[in-house]
């Protein structure tokens, strides 16, 4: 991972992501992928809610590439076990911390709904 | 390769042609190349029905994200430092006050009235026409003014 100019926005100001783009992140967490891994593993991951197309794929890498959330990887896993055409993509510096941001973000929505007495009663015992 | 497939990924890539210059150049080889790799899952499971149904939602996404691009691409940050945006500021105002008195007050008139009138008369109308499409540009140039802080500050954060 490499880390960005010093003039990079808070990571607070990307937030909230969309559930797409959070997938997203949370797959690259795992390590470096491809678009068809990142694909398969979102949709995996989600158990079926969350299925992106190839262009709401690439339309959501375009943007976090220009911000600066992942980046391309030079780098192949291993080069004689997959196809050198696919690209392959990583969660920069700052892109983890956008995702903690988001993550804790969530986890304060979640307390918050939680400390309602409806969710409390509607919660399995 | 299937037939069909092939021309399901001919069809798929011509439709490709519809997004930005920018993005297709960088994004279109590994849209395809998923596109195929979904196209050959589909395939796998063995059932036609399953390729349709992946073949119907590829292209509904397909479109969606073909509007979005182009409308980020629309609404994109301007670059307000180039000297072209400049020239284009500094000229707009005096440039409509020139247009609307020489040309669309005259014209106006001529369209609406219709009929020949005394020259006094119609420097009068043709007046009021420009008075009134002035005033029109000076609510717009306040509008735009007003969205330009928005603008520059959008331009600051992504660069």
């Amino acid at each position: 991972m490499t880390a960005r100019k010093s003039t990079e926005p808070p990571a607070g100001s990307f937030l909230p992501l969309t559930p797409a783009v959070f997938h997203i992140l949370l797959t690259l967490a795992d390590g470096e992928t491809h678009g068809y891994a990142i694909m398969q593993e979102v949709a995996r991951r989600s158990g079926g809610s969350v299925k992106l197309g190839p262009g709401t794929l690439y339309g959501a890498i375009s943007r976090l590439l220009e911000d600066g959330v992942i980046e391309e990887s030079d780098e192949r896993p291993d080069p004689k076990m997959d196809d050198t055409r696919r690209r392959y993509y990583r969660l920069t510096n700052f892109g983890g911390r956008v995702l903690a941001a988001e993550t804790e973000r969530l986890a304060d929505l979640v307390r918050a709904a939680r400390s309602t007495k409806v969710i409390r009663k509607l919660r399995p015992a | 390769m299937n037939v069909n497939l092939q021309y399901a990924e001919r069809v798929y890539s011509a439709l490709l042609s519809l997004y930005p210059v920018r993005f297709r150049v960088r994004f279109a080889p590994e849209i395809t190349q998923l596109f195929r790799d979904c196209c050959h899952d589909a395939l796998e499971k063995g059932e036609v029905a399953v390729l349709a149904a992946f073949l119907v939602s590829a292209l509904r996404d397909l479109l969606v994200s073909i509007l979005r691009e182009r409308r980020s691409e629309l609404m994109g940050p301007l670059n307000v430092d180039h000297p072209i945006v400049g020239i284009i500021d500094l000229m707009l105002i005096p440039s409509i006050v020139t247009v609307n008195l020489v040309v669309l007050g005259p014209v106006l008139t001529l369209l609406i009235c219709g009929e020949v009138m005394p020259v006094d008369q119609f420097m009068m109308t043709s007046g009021c026409f420009s008075v009134a499409i002035g005033s029109l540009a000076v609510v717009t140039s306040l509008v735009i003014t007003k969205l330009r802080p928005t603008v520059r500050l959008w331009v600051k954060l992504s660069a």
